[in-house]
């Protein structure tokens, strides 16, 4: 148990650390941002895509959030000089390595979830194209952000502790090629990007978020992100999770790190 | 406690120990070299942050790498200096102090306790980006010692450290040898080491050059050439009279600088007949560096004793 111990020691001081004002100002900033959009997008007499939009800006409020917080793991590390301290304790790589996956992940969700509520508030009912209650629709997409943060939280893990110095920059690369890029491609390999599943949840749970006169677009739409049942996305997302923090496990137990000032031995 | 067989450690293509073999049975040992010379590669072998390339590293009768339990064995102040900001010294403490896996509870106690011993107790609640760098090093070593460790490695602990913040870092590490625990200061400054009376460890080049006990040091240095740099208002002369009265190996003159290189290999004598001579002659020396005050001069003088350009008696000790 003394991993776990850790790992919650990690994951109480890094809580600690979050409140500092320049964290909360980013934080603010994101935040603000989505519903913002959202009223300007309403205001300027959008077709009702209120679910579309939503779930793609908080989604990209909570994909930066884990740039900044999930992919430094091992760098703000070493280049904190903290390494040698936290290392040198039992399971010490670990809980740099969860510790900050449940930070990342938690403090990104949150954030990305303030910003959906508060959109959620602001638009007005003609910009929902589902016909769902508002409270179900908040509650779908809060779910769907709380995946999208852990798969995320733990695919940019991975990144910082693979590359670590350019491990952000990866990151990017990574989510325009693969989950972008390839989700779009209409063909198995495009299954392996983790937006196909959070997308097909999506659609699965909301249903009808296209303008009807759209109908073609709809088909395709469905032909698309509605073939695989609920359990198989879920399944798919579960997998990129655990895969992605199994090699970040062996990799960070197995490599030797080296800091600046190992360097000149 | 801890013992190194023909351990070799590379960075690729640069060497960071080399061959090195030793045996280090619990006491206070000194790990003199000079920057870059494989002290710190030593101790992240040490403490299982680094693979061997070759050899094997047993500390404790076992393995370091990937060895959790070990770590718990072992205080470790690295040459670092962490810091974050709106953090107390006090909550890092008991942060790191935690992940060796106690409670939340025991270990604010057992940092509280620890910062108090190093003199850190009127600061536990102060954020660590106000601390001097003598606080922090104090923090430092607090969090090495909080859970009373068997084995406690210093990694150049007297660096940034004014002549107070010295004197008591070499106070406390006294007292640290007196409470039985076993020590290893790395340093590269060896009158600092020297207060300790270690077993001392000279490294450079990746290689250990020489091991003992100070006197079994010098006894290693004391048949081959040392150099003695004198500066004088009148070199030259100094020069020959040297060359007349002693017995020396070679003599270089700057002019310029006023300065006289003697490499001898009875320096004791020289430095003995110096005052004499100048005396006698009227002469003012200004200056007198033996090799004995520069860590690097004995380093230099170990490398050629072990690059076969000096033979000595004791050199195969």
């Amino acid at each position: 148990m003394n991993v776990v111990n850790s790992i919650l020691a990690t994951v109480d001081f890094e809580m600690s650390r979050v409140m500092t004002f320049r964290r909360l100002f980013v934080a603010t900033v994101m935040i603000g941002f989505p519903p913002l959009m959202m009223l300007i997008l309403d205001a300027s007499g959008l077709p009702p895509v209120g679910e579309m939009m939503i779930s793609v800006l908080c989604g990209m409020i909570c994909l930066l959030s884990l740039l900044l917080w999930a992919t430094p793991n091992v760098y703000a590390e070493l280049e904190g000089k903290s390494w040698a301290f936290v290392t040198t304790r039992p399971w010490g790589r670990m809980s740099i390595l969860f510790g900050k996956f449940l930070i990342a992940g938690g403090w990104s969700f949150i954030v990305a979830w303030i910003a959906l509520s508060l959109c959620m508030v602001v638009v007005g009912p003609g910009l929902f194209a589902s016909g769902l209650p508002r409270i179900q629709i908040w509650m779908i997409l809060s779910i769907l952000l709380l995946l999208a943060s852990v798969v995320y939280a733990a695919i940019f893990s991975f990144f910082g502790v693979l590359i670590q110095r350019r491990a952000m920059v990866v990151a990017v690369g990574y989510f325009l090629v693969f989950e972008i890029m390839l989700a779009l491609v209409p063909a198995v390999i495009g299954k392996f990007a983790m937006t196909f599943h959070l997308f097909s949840l999506l659609v699965h749970w909301i249903g009808w978020i296209i303008p009807d006169d759209e109908l073609e677009t709809a088909e395709a739409f469905y032909l698309a992100y509605g073939q695989f049942p609920v359990w198989m996305h879920l399944l798919a997302l579960a997998t990129m999770t655990s895969v992605m923090l199994g090699f970040s496990v062996l990799i960070i137990r197995m490599r030797e790190y080296i800091t600046l000032d190992d360097a000149q031995v | 406690m801890i013992e190194f067989r023909r351990v070799t450690k590379l960075y690729k293509t640069v060497i960071g120990v080399n061959d090195i073999s030793l045996e280090l049975p619990a006491g206070i040992y000194g790990l003199l070299g000079p920057n870059g010379s494989g002290k710190t590669t030593l101790i992240n072998l040490i403490m299982g942050q680094l693979r061997p390339t070759l050899g094997t590293v047993q500390v404790f009768g076992q393995s370091p790498w990937q060895s959790e339990a070990l770590l718990n064995r072992i205080g470790l102040c690295p040459a670092v200096q962490a810091s974050y900001p709106l953090v107390t010294g006090l909550q890092w403490v008991t942060y790191l102090t935690r992940l060796r896996g106690f409670s939340r509870r025991r270990a604010r106690e057992m940092a509280g306790e620890a910062l108090e011993f190093v003199g850190m107790g009127h600061a536990l609640n102060r954020a660590m980006s106000g601390y001097s760098l003598g606080m922090r090093q104090r923090t430092i070593l607090a969090q090495a010692i909080a859970h009373d460790p068997e084995l406690l490695i210093l990694d150049e602990p007297f660096n940034g450290l004014d002549p107070k913040g010295r004197y008591e870092m070499t106070g406390f590490l006294r007292e640290w040898g007196k409470r039985g625990r076993s020590l290893i200061l790395a340093s590269h400054i060896l009158h600092e080491v020297e207060a300790l009376r270690p077993s001392l460890l000279l490294i450079s080049g990746g290689r250990l050059l020489a091991s003992g006990s100070p006197d079994q040091v010098r006894s290693i240095l004391a048949d081959c050439p040392n150099s003695i740099r004198v500066k004088c208002d009148r070199p030259r002369q100094l020069a020959s009279l040297v060359t007349e009265r002693f017995s020396v190996d070679l003599i270089r003159v700057d002019e310029a600088q006023q300065e006289l290189e003697i490499e001898t290999r009875s320096p004791l004598d020289l430095l003995r007949g110096l005052p004499r001579l100048s005396r006698e002659n009227d002469l003012q020396i200004h200056e007198l560096r033996s090799a004995d005050e520069s860590l690097q001069d004995i380093f230099t003088t170990l490398m050629r004793i072990h690059r076969g350009e000096v033979r000595t008696a004791d050199a195969s000790s």
